[in-house]
């Protein structure tokens, strides 16, 4: 069965994001809050002085999150990913995320054609006053996403206007890396668990936004990764034998995301 | 004048929100002047009155010419904040394009101004004040930024398929899954995803008229607006027949204006004869 009907497909294509409501219940809550409030007084615990950093960062592929880590594979998760982006999506990451204050507007695109998705499931209730994920519908296509590159969103004379994806535990927001997004308002303790799939390319255009994705995620996980591997070797070794992860794990090695030192 | 900031926000956004442009001492007067209006049309002019409501809101009422026809009103047209805004949008020989003052509409569904081939590559614009206080979901004009340009714009076309064949309401003898069916992103007009502009009286909005733009949730006899058109200089043919085909009032311009003392006002109309204005009696 099709998680994502007609409409809600040309719905996301159209403004670049969408919401889905109560996807997780509340017995699957309790453990995604166990699991991460577990992993985050674990990092917490080895930081020195308990500094307490804007953006925590770490994997939930090893085995000590076990639902999480299965996320990726969870058929509500990888097979809308495959009707947004076609069957040969690939899984790159399930994190955790815990942030502090403000994040300004930007786009999570780092190349013209490398094309990704990103599920997000915030552990909190949020409005648009207290960090709910804003959106600008419709900025993942061109030309609306240069302009936007352009024009000074941080200076006082533009009131960026936005969509606020208000949510509750439960629901999962997925947009389009090429979306610009932002959050305000939000408060100390900020928590949400992504899961990112990229496009398998298909045009050297795409081949080459791919290998400049691998060199912009080792920047930006040695920029925020605040704990361990972005793969664990328990789930390269991928002990239930899932196919549709072999196929992830043999994509990201072919391109480099995993090195050989991980398997 | 208009900062750079604001064109660009105009140009990316396609529209552009002034607070508290008027005080509120001269809100009063612009609504004292307006209900004026109202009350003259609705009793002794019912000509210069459409009905425009659905079964929702069967009194809505739009009355045109509304500013061209109260003096007190169309000192709003030739206002240096307005003005000047419209000359940094539209550019110098920007004309007139006609003044409305609607009141009672419940909803819009989602739509933009005279739809048509090219349409982007005129620019018209629509400056809206609120009369009373709006929220997003009591009234307040809701747009889609960016919509006003391509592709973006075009991607948006089933909701004015949607706008045209339902006129407001969605077959509402149908059972719900059909209903949703219907929907063109599956999500009820009042949940598609926008900006709204909440606003209070004194607040002025500039928005492309290509641009979408609904209503929902207004409060009935309660929401009243003035609008006032205006489109840059036509410089072309195509210019001049979009004109014809989508607003052929144009070439109609009030007497008065023609007749102002205000050259802003008469600049906004005098050229137009050229083209084959004709003066409204």
């Amino acid at each position: 069965m099709s998680m994502l009907t007609e409409q809600q497909i040309t719905f996301f294509n159209t403004f670049g994001f969408i919401i889905l409501r109560k996807v997780f219940s509340d017995e699957e809550l309790a453990i995604m809050d166990d699991e991460f409030e577990t992993s985050l007084k674990t990092i917490q615990g080895e930081r020195p002085d308990n500094e307490v950093p804007k953006h925590f960062n770490w994997s939930n592929l090893g085995p000590e999150t076990p639902f999480l880590s299965l996320l990726p594979e969870d058929p509500r998760i990888c097979e809308t990913a495959e009707q947004l982006f076609g069957e040969h999506v690939i899984a790159v990451s399930s994190n955790s995320n815990r942030r502090v204050g403000n994040t300004h507007w930007h786009t999570d695109q780092s190349h013209p054609h490398s094309y990704g998705l990103k599920f997000a499931a915030y552990l909190q209730p949020l409005n648009s006053d207290n960090g709910a994920f804003r959106v600008i519908p419709g900025s993942h296509k061109q030309p609306f996403n240069d302009k936007l590159k352009h024009i000074e969103m941080h200076s006082s004379e533009i009131t960026v206007p936005y969509y606020s994806c208000d949510s509750a535990p439960g629901d999962i927001v997925i947009f389009n890396f090429a979306t610009w997004h932002s959050s305000f308002g939000g408060s100390t303790n900020r928590r949400m668990c992504t899961i990112d799939f990229y496009k398998n390319p298909e045009t050297p255009e795409e081949v080459e936004g791919t290998y400049d994705q691998v060199i912009v995620d080792e920047k930006v996980y040695a920029k925020l990764r605040a704990y361990g591997s972005g793969f664990h070797p328990h789930w390269l070794a991928n002990p239930q034998n899932s196919p549709r992860r072999q196929r992830w794990i043999d994509w990201l090695r072919k391109y480099g995301f995993v090195k050989s030192e991980e398997a | 004048m208009v900062e750079k900031g604001q064109l660009a926000h105009f140009e990316t956004f396609g529209f552009l929100v002034l607070r508290q442009v008027f005080s509120p001492e001269e809100m009063k007067d612009i609504i004292g002047a307006a209900d004026e209006m109202w009350e003259t049309a609705l009793t002794t002019n019912k000509k210069s009155v459409s009905f425009v409501g659905g079964e929702k809101d069967p009194g809505a009422t739009s009355f045109r010419y509304i500013v061209e026809r109260q003096p007190r009103l169309t000192k709003l047209a030739e206002d240096s904040r307005i003005y000047d805004v419209l000359k940094g949008l539209l550019g110098s020989g920007f004309i007139w394009a006609g003044s409305e003052g609607q009141r009672g509409r419940v909803s819009t569904s989602w739509h933009n101004d005279r739809p048509g081939k090219n349409q982007n590559k005129y620019t018209r614009i629509k400056v809206h004040f609120y009369i009373e206080p709006t929220t997003k979901t009591t009234g307040a004009l809701r747009v889609i930024p960016g919509s006003h340009r391509s592709p973006f714009h075009e991607s948006l076309e089933p909701l004015m398929n949607h706008h045209i064949e339902n006129n407001d309401s969605i077959n509402s003898d149908k059972n719900e899954i059909d209903r949703v069916h219907l929907l063109p992103f599956g999500e009820e007009g009042a949940d598609i995803p926008c900006f709204a502009f909440e606003s209070n009286p004194g607040d002025v909005i500039f928005f492309h008229q290509n641009l979408f733009h609904a209503v929902y949730g207004g409060l009935g006899e309660g929401r009243r607006y003035i609008a006032m058109k205006f489109a840059a200089q036509p410089t072309t043919d195509e210019h001049i027949q979009f004109i014809k085909a989508h607003t052929e009032y144009v070439f109609h311009p009030h007497e008065d204006f023609l007749n102002s003392n205000s050259p802003r006002i008469r600049g906004m109309v005098e050229n137009l004869e050229a083209l084959g204005a004709k003066v409204l009696k």
